[in-house]
């Protein structure tokens, strides 16, 4: 171990020293021992540590936050320890033989809906609830951040995402691009692209392989719909199905897609089409 | 061993929970809902907790998590996950207790990157190793160390910025 090594442990040892069994930080401790300029640097890190946790551990609490803690929360800690008394049918769980009897119906269950054909499991509709469910409630919403189309289409490539998409005009990758994430359906790899439009706030677009929905959008035709309160367009093209959600009720995705000015459907989505 | 009340779990933890939330929170009013809420959610699923010397780091994740879930609807891009921040390391001035109260601390804890304050505050709380923290943050334990570390400098900075003021 190197100074360096041993001053990037070190600095995470508590000022104080509840981590001096860590064996951890052993060996960072023994060479601060006997490296001079170390044991300085880390004196003084601990006596700058030791001040921000004193202060950090002063800062006054508001004297009625309990109280409010116990108001709020004992009716729902209260109403969950006066559940009832389990009914008969739970008491049935407690011999090994209904166990045994219900570890059989589950594999039994499980076989039936292995052996089933999954066109159900594939739905177009399920799908797009869960991607939209993806948009709005995941807490990491892009794994990049990158406005660089050519580096996201890398990215998603290395990342085993879809990255051979024809991208609408409106998201020709020249501008608004914030960020890429790669999901999963079903065993299926999703691409996610998400955009910060002028004029239409926060989009994101799912690209997928057209071949695992039986009922997949129409190709090169847009159709409008909404999803847990998000408005969506889906379509295919080239053997991709294609889902975009606006992040607004109020997002046009029509006026986004079908600019009035182009003639033809399919000039209307990809009039100057990204390809990738 | 019999398990602790409800009352019990709120008192050994809430000051050290509020203290958290604070760092995180930009006013007080969010850190004591903050607070409030985690202590809500224990009410209803702590008891599925069936490790109950657990309860301290399930509370502090959950304040966390429901911190993320807030800001979420203000925030729609978070950061991406970095293992080390490099644009130069700061060589600090060798550290002179100053007249700076908590207040100041925690301003200029607040002044840092949402990055770098979670792993910071709940380092100087002393109430979780480096190991707790990455479990708390949901981060790997080598982000975790060069979180701390680059927070520290950052904070050496904004200290003595504040006292140069």
């Amino acid at each position: 171990m190197n100074r360096e090594e041993a001053k990037l442990i070190l600095q995470s040892y508590r000022p104080g020293g509840q981590d001096a069994g860590d064996p951890q930080f052993a060996e960072a401790l023994a060479l601060a021992k006997s490296d001079v300029e170390l044991a300085a640097w880390f004196a003084d890190q601990q006596k700058f540590d030791t001040f921000a946790s004193r202060k950090l551990k002063s800062v006054a609490v508001p004297p009625d936050l309990k109280a409010k803690i116990l108001a709020d929360a004992i009716p729902a800690w209260q109403k969950i320890v006066e559940l009832p008394a389990p009914a008969w049918w739970q008491n049935l769980f407690r011999s090994p033989v209904s166990w045994a009897v219900a570890a059989i119906v589950v594999i039994y269950l499980s076989l039936a809906i292995f052996l089933k054909p999954q066109e159900n499991s594939a739905r177009f509709a399920d799908y797009s609830a869960q991607m939209v469910s993806a948009a709005v409630n995941d807490t990491n919403h892009v794994d990049i951040e990158n406005s660089d189309m050519k580096q996201v289409v890398a990215w998603l490539g290395e990342h085993h995402g879809e990255n051979k998409f024809v991208l609408p005009v409106a998201l020709n990758g020249k501008t608004g691009l914030v960020g890429c994430r790669v999901l999963d359906w079903h065993g299926q790899r999703v691409s996610m692209l998400c955009y910060g439009l002028n004029g239409a706030g926060h989009v994101d677009l799912f690209v997928a392989e057209a071949k695992i929905f039986p009922d997949a959008p129409p190709i090169d035709q847009p159709q409008f719909a909404s999803s847990g309160g998000m408005p969506t367009a889906s379509w295919s093209h080239d053997g991709m199905v294609y889902l975009m959600v606006g992040h607004s009720a109020d997002a046009d995705l029509k006026k986004l897609l079908q600019p009035e000015t182009a003639a033809s459907a399919e000039m209307r989505l990809f009039p100057q089409c990204f390809r990738l | 061993m019999d398990e602790p009340s409800f009352e019990n779990i709120v008192n050994a933890h809430y000051e050290p929970l509020y203290r958290f939330a604070l760092s995180l929170a930009r006013s007080d009013a969010d850190a004591c809902d903050l607070v409030q809420q985690t202590f809500c959610r224990w009410a209803v699923k702590g008891g599925q907790l069936r490790d109950k010397s657990k309860a301290k780091s399930w509370l502090f994740t959950t304040l966390h998590r429901e911190f993320l879930g807030q800001r979420r609807h203000d925030d729609r891009f978070p950061k991406v996950e970095i293992s080390s921040v490099d644009d130069g390391e700061f060589a600090a001035p060798p550290f002179s207790e100053s007249k700076m109260d908590g207040a100041n601390v925690l301003s200029a804890l607040r002044q840092l990157d949402e990055t770098y304050r979670a792993p910071l505050a709940l380092f100087y709380l002393e109430e979780h190793s480096y190991r707790d923290i990455a479990g708390i943050l949901e981060i790997p334990i080598g982000t975790v160390m060069s979180r701390i570390s680059r927070g520290k400098d950052l904070l050496r900075k904004q200290f003595l910025e504040k006292e140069n003021r």
